[in-house]
C-alpha cells in the first residue's frame, strides 16, 4: 500500500495444521509458479494456487479464508505431476479446503471431523450408527413389525422423523456455514459483474474445463467416478422428495425400481470404484488413488456406500415378497442414513459442494473470470 | 622432478598447469577436445565485467605452449590410474588425429579444400566445418584433425565405395604442404607415471529435450544460452549478428528462461550457479548488438552472489533496460503462422498465469559433470566429484593425491574455477616435491 500501513495478522499455527490436514508437502514450495501456470482452469480464471500456498505457508489467515482458489481446484493434478520441487500442490489445496471447512464451521465439529484419526472418526461413526440401531431396533421395532405385517411398503411414518430431524439440523448448520463462508470470501472483494453474465461465466467455465478434461484418461476415469456419484445422489434425494410427497409414486412398479436400481448401483459404482483402487493401489494406480488417503477422502466414500446398498436391498427383498426382510433393510438403511447426514453430509467432505457454489459464485459477481 | 596429471584443459586446468609448470613441474594435460579451453573458449563476453572472453583466455592457452614442461596430449581420455599419491601410473588412450601434428603447422589450407561439409560442434551447429577442421581459430595447439566417422575417404559412403576402383578423395592429403595427413593412424597408448593428478574435466550442458514441454529442438527459434553465446560472438556462425534460425530476421523480442532442468527434482535439484548472471549478461550482449530489442529475464530467485554481481545486475536493469519477472516458464507454445513463442508462467508479482509473445527464447540450461571418469574417486549423489572437506579442504577428492577444479566439483564460473585451479596446483605441487628424485637428466 502506498502512502498507508496495511496491518495483516499472521497465524503461526496454521502450516502445521495444514500439515496435519494432508498438505505434507507445504513447505516444499519454492513460489516458483508452475502449478497456477499448468493448470487449465488458469486459461479462464484469474487464479493463483501459489498464493494460497503462501498465505499457508505464512499464515495469512485472513486471507486464506477469503480464498476462493482452492475450491475451484479440481484435484486433477497436472500442477502435482509438474512441481519442481516434487510437492503435491493439488494435495496441499485439498488439505486447505480442510482448513477452511473447520474454519467456516461454527460448531467445531468439522475441526473434529477433518482433524482426528481415522480411529476416532471411526469410532465416532460407530457410536452414531449403534445409537440409531438402537433406534430403530429397540425404540421402532414393534411398529415395524406392525408395518411389515400389512404387507405394504409405501408409508410416511414416524420411521422418518428422526432421519427428517437430523437433515433439517444440518441444512440449518450447513446454511449458516455457507453464510459464513460467504462472508470471508466476499470480503475485500466488489461485486462487479451481473448475476446473469456471471451465470453464463460458470456455465461456460465448466463446460469448457470439463470438456478437455475428458479428453485426458485418468481425469476422464475420475470424472465418470465423480459424475456417477453425483448422479446416484441426485436420484437419492429425487426418491426421498417421491416417497414424502407423492408415496403413490411407488406403486409404478416399473419406473420406481428402475429409478432405485440406477440410483444405488451408480452410487455402489461410483464409490466402489475409487474405493477399490485406493485398496488395491498398486505400481500402476494413479497417483491421485495413492496421495489422495486423508481419512476424511476414505470416510466420504465408506459412509456412503452402506445406505446405498441397502436401499438397493429394501426393494430387492419387497419385491420378492420378503417384506420382513424388506423392511429390516429399511430400517438399516435409515439407521446408516443418520451418521452420513450427520457427520458427512453436514461436517464431512461432501460440505464442498455447498463451498464450491459459494465460491463460484463469489468468483463470478467479483471478475474471478476472465471472461470472454 | 615427478610430474602431474590434469584431466581436462578448460580455464580450470589450464590455470593450474601454467601455476605448476612455472615451478619447474613436468604436467600432462589430457583432454579430449583437439583443442584446450573448454567451456570458455565457446563464450563471448564473461560477467560481471563484460570482458572479451578471448582476450582473457587465448594468451592464457597460449602461455602453455611457451613452457617446455608443459605436454598437451589431445583428443585423448584416461583410461586406467592406478597406484598412491606420488606415485599413480596412468593409462592414457590416444585417439588418432588421422594428422601428424608433429608436421601440421595449423596453416588451414586442408579445411578449406575438403569437400565435405558437417555441422560445427563449436558454433552449437549454427555453421559447418569439414570433415577434417582445425577446433576454433584459437585454437592451442592449433592442430587439424580429421572426424573419421563424416571422411570420405576414411568412412566412405557404401556405394561410393561400390563403384571406386582405388581410395576414395585423399584431398586434404594431396594439399598439405608439410605432408603431414596419415589416413592410417592408429590408437595408442601412453602410459605415465606422476606424482599427482588434478581432474578439472569441467561440466556438460542438460539436454533440454528432457523438457518437451520448453520445444526445444522442435521451435526453430528456441535456443540454448550456449547457443546464444555463439551467435553474438563476432567468431560465430553470423559473425554476431543476432538472427532468427527461421527466417533471418532480427529478433525484437527475446525472453531467457532461468533454471532449465536446474533447481527441479524431476532433473537436476542444485542450482547450477552460473545462469543467472550468464543470461543478465546476454541480455546486456543483445541490447548492445540491437538497441532496440526488449529483453525480458524469467527467473524464480536472483541469485547475484558473488562479487560484482549485484551491481551488474543493477546496471543491466538500470542502463539497458532489461526486464525482469518473477516466475517459472512451465510452457513454450509456438505461433506456426509467424514462428513466435508464446511462454506460459505465472506473474508472481501479479498472481495470475499469463502467455507472453516472444521471437527469440533463450533457455538457461542446467550444467552436468563430466565425472564418469576411470578414477578411484567419489560422487557425490549428483553425479559431482565429491569433496574430502568442503570447508577446508575444498580442492582434495577422497582418494589422497588426485585433486578436483572447476566445474566437475560443482557448478561454478569462471574466476572460481581458476582460484580453485591455483589453489589445487599449490597442493599438487607439494605431493610432486615431496615426492621428486633426482632424475639423471636433472644431475646432469
Ligand atoms: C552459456 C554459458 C555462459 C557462461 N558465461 C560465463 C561468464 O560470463 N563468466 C563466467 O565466469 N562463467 C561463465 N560460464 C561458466 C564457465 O563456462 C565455467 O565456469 C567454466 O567453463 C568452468 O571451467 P572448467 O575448466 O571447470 O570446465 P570446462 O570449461 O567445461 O572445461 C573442461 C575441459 O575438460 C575436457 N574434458 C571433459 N571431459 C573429459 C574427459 N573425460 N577426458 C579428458 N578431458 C575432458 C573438455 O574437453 C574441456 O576442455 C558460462 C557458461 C555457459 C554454459
Amino acid at each position: 500500500m502506498v502512502g498507508g500501513t496495511e496491518f495483516i495478522s499472521i497465524n503461526p499455527n496454521v502450516n502445521r495444521e495444514v500439515f496435519k490436514l494432508g498438505g505434507k508437502s507445504l513447505l516444499e514450495c519454492y513460489q516458483c509458479g508452475s502449478c497456477t501456470a499448468v493448470c487449465p482452469l488458469s486459461e479462464e480464471l484469474d487464479v493463483s494456487f501459489r498464493r494460497a500456498i503462501r498465505y499457508t505457508q505464512l499464515g495469512v489467515e485472513e486471507k486464506i479464508l477469503g480464498d476462493i482458489s482452492p475450491w475451484s481446484c479440481n484435484l486433477h493434478g497436472d500442477c502435482t505431476d509438474s512441481c519442481p520441487r516434487g510437492a503435491s500442490p493439488s494435495e496441499i489445496l485439498a488439505a486447505i479446503r480442510r482448513y477452511q471447512s473447520i474454519k467456516y464451521d461454527w460448531t467445531g465439529i468439522t475441526k473434529w471431523w477433518n482433524g482426528s484419526s481415522f480411529a476416532s472418526k471411526l469410532v465416532g461413526y460407530l457410536v452414531i450408527f449403534g445409537l440409531s440401531l438402537l433406534l430403530y431396533f429397540g425404540f421402532f421395532w414393534q411398529s415395524i413389525l406392525a408395518y411389515a405385517s400389512t404387507g405394504k411398503l409405501v408409508v410416511l411414518s414416524e420411521l422418518l422423523i428422526p432421519v427428517a430431524v437430523v437433515f433439517v439440523i444440518s441444512l440449518a448448520i450447513l446454511a449458516s456455514n455457507g453464510y459464513r463462508a460467504y462472508k470471508f470470501m466476499i470480503k475485500d472483494k466488489k461485486k462487479e459483474v451481473g448475476l446473469v453474465k456471471s451465470l453464463k461465466h460458470i456455465a461456460s467455465f465448466f463446460i469448457k474445463v470439463e470438456s478437455d478434461a475428458m479428453k485426458v484418461g485418468h481425469k476422464r476415469e475420475r470424472i465418470l467416478e465423480h459424475t456417477l456419484i453425483l448422479i446416484g445422489l441426485g436420484l437419492f434425494i429425487l426418491l426421498g422428495i417421491l416417497y414424502v410427497l407423492v408415496p403413490k409414486f411407488f406403486e409404478f412398479k416399473v419406473i420406481s425400481r428402475l429409478l432405485i436400481y440406477v440410483a444405488s448401483i451408480t452410487l455402489v459404482i461410483g464409490v466402489g470404484s475409487p474405493l477399490m483402487k485406493r485398496i488395491t493401489a498398486g505400481e500402476k494406480t494413479h497417483w491421485y488413488y495413492k496421495k489422495f488417503t486423508h481419512p476424511t477422502d476414505w470416510m466420504s466414500l465408506i459412509t456412503l456406500l452402506p445406505p446405498a446398498i441397502m436401499l438397493l436391498l429394501v426393494f430387492v427383498f419387497y419385491d420378492l415378497s420378503m417384506l420382513s426382510h424388506a423392511y429390516i433393510a429399511f430400517a438399516l438403511f435409515l439407521s446408516f442414513m443418520i451418521p452420513f447426514i450427520l457427520l458427512e453430509f453436514a461436517f464431512g467432505k461432501h460440505t464442498h459442494w455447498l463451498y464450491k457454489v459459494i465460491a463460484y459464485y463469489v468468483g463470478a459477481r467479483t471478475g474471478y473470470f476472465r471472461g470472454d | 622432478m615427478s610430474s602431474v596429471l590434469i584431466v581436462g584443459g578448460g580455464v580450470a586446468g589450464i590455470q593450474a598447469a601454467l601455476d605448476l609448470a612455472e615451478q619447474g613441474i613436468d604436467v600432462y594435460i589430457v583432454d579430449k577436445a583437439p583443442s584446450v579451453g573448454g567451456k570458455m573458449a565457446y563464450l563471448d563476453k564473461t560477467f560481471p565485467t563484460l570482458d572479451c572472453a578471448s582476450c582473457i583466455l587465448a594468451p592464457k592457452m597460449a602461455a602453455l605452449l611457451r613452457y617446455p614442461n608443459i605436454k598437451l596430449i589431445m583428443n585423448s581420455e584416461v583410461q586406467d590410474v592406478s597406484g598412491r599419491a606420488g606415485n599413480f601410473k596412468v593409462k592414457i588412450l590416444k585417439k588418432p588425429t588421422y594428422v601428424d601434428w608433429s608436421k601440421c603447422n595449423g596453416c588451414g589450407v586442408c579445411t578449406e579444400k575438403c569437400p565435405t561439409k558437417v555441422p560445427n560442434e563449436y558454433n552449437m551447429g549454427l555453421s559447418q566445418r569439414r570433415a577434417i577442421y582445425i577446433m576454433f581459430p584459437q585454437a592451442v595447439p592449433k592442430r587439424a584433425i580429421i572426424d573419421a566417422e563424416h571422411c570420405m575417404r576414411l568412412n566412405p559412403p557404401p556405394k561410393a565405395k561400390e563403384k571406386a576402383k582405388g581410395p576414395l578423395c585423399g584431398v586434404c592429403e594431396r594439399n598439405c604442404p608439410t605432408k603431414a595427413i596419415r589416413y592410417d593412424q592408429q590408437p595408442e597408448i601412453l602410459e605415465l607415471n606422476v606424482s599427482a593428478v588434478i581432474v578439472a574435466t569441467g561440466m556438460e550442458l542438460y539436454d533440454p529435450r528432457n523438457l518437451p514441454e520448453l520445444g526445444y529442438g522442435k521451435y526453430q527459434n528456441v535456443y540454448t544460452n550456449l547457443e546464444f553465446e555463439r551467435l553474438v560472438s563476432a567468431t560465430g556462425p553470423t559473425n554476431g549478428e543476432i538472427v532468427r534460425k527461421s527466417d533471418g530476421k532480427h529478433p525484437k523480442k527475446i525472453a531467457w528462461i532461468q533454471c532449465v532442468g536446474s533447481r527441479d527434482i524431476r532433473f537436476n535439484h542444485y542450482c547450477s550457479a552460473y545462469c543467472c548472471m550468464a543470461a543478465t549478461k546476454q541480455a546486456i550482449l543483445a541490447k548492445e548488438h540491437l538497441p532496440e530489442v526488449q529483453c525480458t529475464v524469467y527467473y524464480m530467485d536472483i541469485r547475484a552472489f558473488g562479487k560484482g554481481f549485484n551491481e551488474f545486475l543493477e546496471r543491466a536493469k538500470k542502463e539497458f533496460g532489461i526486464n525482469y519477472i518473477r516466475g517459472k516458464v512451465v510452457r513454450i507454445d509456438e505461433i506456426p503462422e509467424t514462428k513466435n513463442l508464446k511462454i506460459v508462467y505465472e506473474d508472481t508479482a501479479e498472481s495470475y498465469m499469463k502467455a507472453d509473445e516472444y521471437d527469440m527464447v533463450v533457455l538457461s540450461v542446467a550444467i552436468t559433470p563430466n565425472s564418469k571418469l576411470p578414477l578411484p574417486v567419489e560422487l557425490t549423489k549428483d553425479g559431482f566429484i565429491q569433496l574430502k572437506d568442503p570447508y577446508l579442504d575444498p580442492v582434495s577428492t577422497t582418494v589422497e593425491g588426485i585433486f578436483v577444479v572447476g566445474a566437475v566439483a560443482g557448478a561454478k564460473d569462471i574466476p572460481d574455477s581458476v582460484t580453485e585451479a591455483s589453489a589445487a596446483a599449490a597442493r599438487a605441487a607439494l605431493i610432486a616435491k615431496r615426492f621428486s628424485c633426482p632424475t639423471p637428466e636433472v644431475v646432469k
